[in-house]
């Protein structure tokens, strides 16, 4: 099972087990280390700043645990393939419901521990500093129980939504819209709910108003700590057999799920009847060719009709709204509307980024078999960045003008703004092509990944620094330079550094995109 | 294993499909070893060897999607790369395991190709429906493939194959999967296009008895070579075993007719 899910080659080491416990282990003694010197220096410097952290932080760990597995879950483990799950070995082997749970949430578990294991290593430190080491293990403790819970949750949906998925025979497009809808709402909550900054506002506020709290199953690991802290004895009794119980529940709640829907069967789908002829006018009309113009239809359907995709759909979306939710709101200042158009051309230019970098991967085995048709390299490039324009600018768009309402920048510096947000998108979708053609994974594998992970990391830096540095000269100049910008020498030291480094993109761009037919097959 | 002389037949005149002197190496792994043979316009030639014995990577060598390190191919006369269209335009190509997009309708995908193969559209809706008809897989064109059985991901793939009238067909085990029916009436359509219309087939397969009934010459690959090719008649010569079936004849020149001792030991 663990096999199954892991990201990397499993000959290598970071395809073993032991690279995740060893990323544990590392990640736990590093910020064990640098918070409790960290907090010993704070701690020389203003005495008692310690001491008055803990209790915002601690309560905040068992959270994070619950919300690790359930944001990484609903990400990646709710959206594979219901192929797999209909033909894994595990559906004929003799295993029994409580068994698959058991080592599919452990695996889980295994695999958003790192999260845990961070602030572990903070909360252990800290308590050390503070004298607080009973409760920072209480608090570690929980956070391993929220992972699980998390986990348990996650298998539950799973079991559930696979069947849903695949019940009866249906007309496709309301089938289609109503999942892409429920995954959109979904992944909100979610994200939403068990946002980390939200979260800490959350555990925040525990510390003064715990009952609120108790009406809420999943913070009660974060009630027992805050309740250890008041020193307040029935409530700790009371929250850890609440937490113990919710455990007990929602595996119970899992087993069941998976005993009732085990193997989801693959039902037939099906849509109005087909009008056969190209009927791509508007693609042909912004200069595609019929077969490009198929390429970015195919892909277009694709992306609302797989599964696998919708998180690749969704994220932008998730993360757009999440900043637009945290922050931005009120604030009428050019700063205000600088940093909130900001990071919103950012999450546009992402979207490009994910959109087209996932582009190449998600043909899989299927690549080769396109190459035996009579498309070019060069028009396959152009039908990708198309059609990963064609969603992300619309997404970045939408975001944006959420932005504008939200910071109200003046009225002249619109058109430069959406300019802006245009340009973050092109220079996403460039970037994206560019490790698409290079780092394309094609493998077939339950949790799809589309483009290897340590080059879409570095590809995500990246756009993060060029988009970063574009998106605020173009904002720059549309809001009209803020007093608080570099000189306008920086500014155009920076436009050049920028132009360089896209030239250079796109020209790596075409070149691996012209290299990419000869070598890819082979 | 058997040997033989290395003298094989040249590739007929009016050549569909030419390997000459082909190799491929993938590595350490020499998937093909200066590889000769022909595949002629209206012929059907079977390409069989054991798993593994480079049948796949000839076909994509000859699709243009594997580059060969040595020798030369000749598809339809020219030459064959990633960016010859007009030459890609005239075949058509089962893969071993198609990888549809299953996320299409079975009506969509075939038009999908189309418009790949830049098919006008006058007409299209009436041949879609007619391969869908004589493969049994009308009424379910508008349901989406993931839902399709695996007989009819297959028959999607062929009809794929035959939509732009392709001059060369290169079919990787065409007939995995399909009902008896649908499998006769694809192999009375390869012999049609062929024998009647001048398409080139090559086709490759594990079910010795369809090679032996559609076949008009068979090439044997082991371990990346061309053993022997010829007719069912002149393998069976070559072979020494006159009156065997092609079965006999493959499992003597392949060197894997034992497998007596092999079946012993598994059943204890």
């Amino acid at each position: 099972m663990r096999s199954g899910r892991a990201s990397s080659d499993p000959g290598s080491f970071f395809g073993r087990p032991a690279a995740l416990a060893f990323a544990d282990a590392g990640a736990f003694l590093l910020f064990f280390l640098g918070s409790y010197f960290g907090g010993e220096f704070v701690g020389s410097v203003r005495p008692g700043f310690v001491g008055s952290v803990l209790p915002g932080f601690l309560p905040f760990v068992p959270l994070l645990g619950v919300a690790a597995v359930l944001v990484g879950g609903l990400m990646f483990e709710f959206a594979a393939t219901a192929r797999f799950a209909s033909s894994d070995a595990v559906n004929w082997l003799p295993v029994t419901s409580q068994e698959y749970v058991v080592a599919s949430s452990t695996a889980l578990v295994a695999l958003y521990s790192f999260s845990i294991a961070l602030l572990a290593g903070i909360a252990l430190g800290l308590g050390v500093v503070g004298g607080a080491v009973p409760v920072a293990l209480l608090a570690i403790a929980l956070g391993v129980a929220g992972l699980f819970e998390g986990a348990l949750l996650i298998e539950v949906l799973r079991a559930v939504t696979q069947r849903a998925g695949t019940l009866g025979k249906r007309r496709g497009s309301a089938t289609l819209v109503v999942r892409a809808a429920g995954f959109l709402f979904v992944f909100l909550a979610f994200e939403l709910l068990f946002n980390p900054v939200i979260l800490f506002a959350v555990a925040n506020g525990l510390h003064d108003a715990g009952p609120v709290g108790l009406a809420i199953p999943f913070l009660w690991g974060s009630d027992a700590v805050t309740a250890v802290l008041h020193g307040n004895a029935p409530l700790v009794a009371a929250t850890l057999a609440g937490q113990v119980a919710l455990l007990a529940v929602t595996a119970y709640a899992a087993a069941r799920c998976r005993a009732r829907f085990w193997v989801p069967s693959g039902g037939e789908v099906e849509f109005e009847p087909h009008t056969f002829g190209s009927s791509h006018r508007v693609l042909g009309a912004m200069g595609l060719s019929v077969p490009e113009s198929a390429l970015v239809a195919k892909d277009l359907r694709g992306l609302v009709r797989r599964r696998e995709l919708l998180p690749v759909l969704l994220l932008p979306f998730v993360i757009g709204i999440v900043l637009l939710a945290e922050g931005g709101a009120g604030r009428a200042t050019p700063e205000a509307a600088f940093f909130t158009l900001w990071l919103i051309a950012w999450v546009a230019g992402l979207s490009g980024l994910i959109l087209a970098a996932s582009s190449f991967g998600q043909e899989r085995r299927g690549l080769v078999h396109l190459y035996a048709l009579p498309v070019g390299a060069g028009s396959v490039l152009k039908a990708k960045a198309v059609g990963a324009l064609l969603v992300s600018l619309p997404i970045g768009l939408g975001l944006a003008t959420a932005g504008i309402v939200l910071s109200r920048p003046p009225l002249v510096a619109l058109p430069g703004a959406y300019l802006t947000l245009a340009l973050a998108v092109a220079e996403g979708t460039a970037l994206g092509l560019l490790f698409a053609t290079r780092f394309s994974d094609f493998q077939d594998r339950p949790r799809p990944q589309f483009v290897r992970p340590i080059p879409m990391l570095g590809a995500t830096v990246l756009q993060f620094l060029l988009g970063g540095v574009t998106v605020a000269i173009g904002l720059a100049l549309a809001l009209g330079g803020p007093s608080f910008l570099l000189g306008a020498s920086v500014l155009v030291g920076a436009t050049v550094a920028v132009g360089v480094s896209l030239a250079a993109v796109v020209y790596l761009i075409g070149r691996s995109g012209r290299r990419m037919l000869d070598e890819l097959p082979t | 294993m058997v040997a033989l002389p290395s003298s094989f037949a040249p590739p007929p005149p009016s050549a569909a499909l030419a390997f000459e002197g082909v190799s491929k190496r993938y590595g350490t792994v020499e998937a093909l070893r200066s590889v000769t043979f022909g595949v002629g316009a209206g012929e059907v030639v079977g390409l069989l060897g054991p798993n593994g014995a480079g049948k796949s990577t000839a076909m994509k060598i000859a699709l243009g999607i594997v580059r060969p390190d040595a020798g030369s191919v000749r598809v339809l006369d020219g030459e064959i790369g990633p960016e010859t269209m007009e030459r890609k335009r005239l075949l058509g190509y089962v893969p071993e395991n198609p990888s549809l997009y299953e996320f299409l309708t079975g009506a969509e995908y075939l038009d999908f190709l189309a418009d790949m193969y830049d098919l006008p559209s006058a007409g299209r809706a009436e041949r879609v429906q007619s391969f869908l008809v004589a493969l049994e897989l009308a009424g379910h064109e508008n349901a989406m493939i993931s839902g399709y059985s695996q007989g009819m991901k297959q028959k999607v793939a062929l009809i794929g194959a035959l939509l732009h009238r392709p001059r060369l067909l290169i079919l990787d085990e065409p007939l995995n999967g399909l009902d008896p029916r649908s499998a006769r009436i694809v192999k009375e359509l390869l012999s049609s296009l062929a024998h009647r219309e001048g398409v080139g087939v090559l086709f490759s397969t594990h079910v010795l008895e369809i090679a032996q009934a559609i076949c008009d010459r068979i090439v044997i690959v082991h371990r990346g070579s061309v053993l022997a090719t010829g007719t069912v008649e002149s393998l069976r010569a070559r072979a020494g075993l006159p009156g065997s079936g092609l079965e006999e004849v493959f499992l003597t020149l392949t060197g894997t007719a034992g497998i007596g001792d092999i079946v012993s030991a598994l059943s204890h």
